[in-house]
């Protein structure tokens, strides 16, 4: 029973609920619908904070604290796009490694990690001079034109740790952002595996501050990008879609 | 023996040790003048790509330095003609004979 008291006045029906001490009850609860328009509303503010209660989580998972910025710089990896076109006449493979960008962790709200990477066309390369030379041509990637493919990681979903050890963190990822090749920008989503190797004597014998590798797979349609080719090679020479994988490495202690 | 059965011998023999080579270096279409090798990077438990100077013959040329210029199709075209040739004339006997 409640003990009576002045301040709050509950009506008769509510002596009941006799678990309730009348002293937790703040002079504004009048019946049993002001309890439950309180309670109800408690769990839609635990519902719109649960989102933020994971990031935090996320952040002590990480064992970073604040925005992290990692450069990515061949000095920890080799930086590397390898594309592969699979046609009817030819199979073409080569590699890409004029790599710039920085991805920004944000371990305290990681769906909003973003980063930029650019690639430069003129160092793509297949092992054929000739045909590296036709690739950079007007007819096909406009390196003159467009120097560099570039893609934008605006924000990330679907965030989940794959596997943790003292060594390493495995989170994967869809990112979400803007692919832009020969002056087209096109909205995409990727699957990303994001590492982190926190410093340690290994990682600081290639340079310092904690590193970050990020890995990802997509397939680029040509014609989606105005990539016509010459004559009718789109399609038995050169396949329609070419796939891209790319590796990533960086580093956060660059600045320091 | 007689000179056309030399010559269609060993121009049977070019292309036969153009195409063993060609089929050793992968059977690409085109001759290359380097290749992809994987480098695998122990602390990422990853492989990148380093491209090495090296020579590939393909079955057609690629560009215009000599060696691009080389492939099983171009170099093997002279011997496959004088193939032709040395048959020719192994099957048309001399001019007096009977």
């Amino acid at each position: 029973m409640l003990p009576p008291s002045g301040g709050a006045t509950l009506s008769p029906q509510h002596k009941h609920i006799n678990t309730i001490s009348r002293n937790d009850l703040p002079e504004t609860f009048n019946s049993k619908e002001d309890v439950m328009k309180t309670i109800l509303a408690m769990a839609a503010l635990l519902i719109v904070l649960a989102p933020a209660v994971q990031a935090a989580d996320m952040s002590q998972e990480l064992g970073l604290t604040g925005p992290q910025s990692f450069g990515f710089t061949d000095k920890v990896g080799k930086n590397e796009a390898k594309f592969s076109s699979k046609a009817p006449l030819e199979d073409i493979d080569g590699t890409a490694d004029g790599i710039s960008g920085q991805f920004t962790l944000n371990p305290a709200n990681i769906e909003m990690s973003k980063g930029q990477v650019e690639v430069r066309v003129a160092s793509m390369q297949t092992g054929i001079k000739k045909r590296d030379e036709h690739m950079f041509s007007s007819t096909w990637l406009d390196a003159e034109a467009h120097p560099t493919i570039s893609f934008e990681i605006k924000k990330l979903s679907d965030v989940k740790v794959k596997s943790k050890s003292d060594a390493k963190i495995v989170l994967t990822a869809k990112a979400h952002g803007s692919f832009a090749m020969r002056g087209v920008n096109r909205d995409m989503v990727t699957d990303v595996t994001l590492t982190i190797l926190p410093e340690s004597d290994k990682t600081r014998e290639r340079a310092p501050g904690d590193f970050l590798m990020v890995k990802t797979a997509f397939a680029v349609p040509l014609s989606e990008h105005k990539v016509a080719g010459k004559g009718d090679i789109i399609g038995s020479k050169v396949s329609e879609k070419i796939e891209v994988e790319v590796n990533l490495f960086g580093t956060n202690g660059m600045a320091k | 023996m007689n000179i056309w059965k030399l010559v269609a011998m060993a121009s049977v023999l070019v292309l036969l040790a153009l195409t063993a080579v060609w089929i050793a270096h992968g059977r690409d279409i085109y001759t290359k003048t380097s290749v992809a090798v994987e480098t695998y990077d122990e602390l990422f438990d990853e492989t990148s790509t380093e491209w090495v100077e090296q020579f590939v013959l393909g079955l057609l040329p690629s560009g215009t330095t000599p060696k691009e210029m080389c492939g099983v199709l171009s170099l093997g075209a002279p011997f496959a003609l004088l193939l032709l040739l040395a048959v020719f004339k192994l099957r048309r006997p001399a001019a007096g004979q009977t």
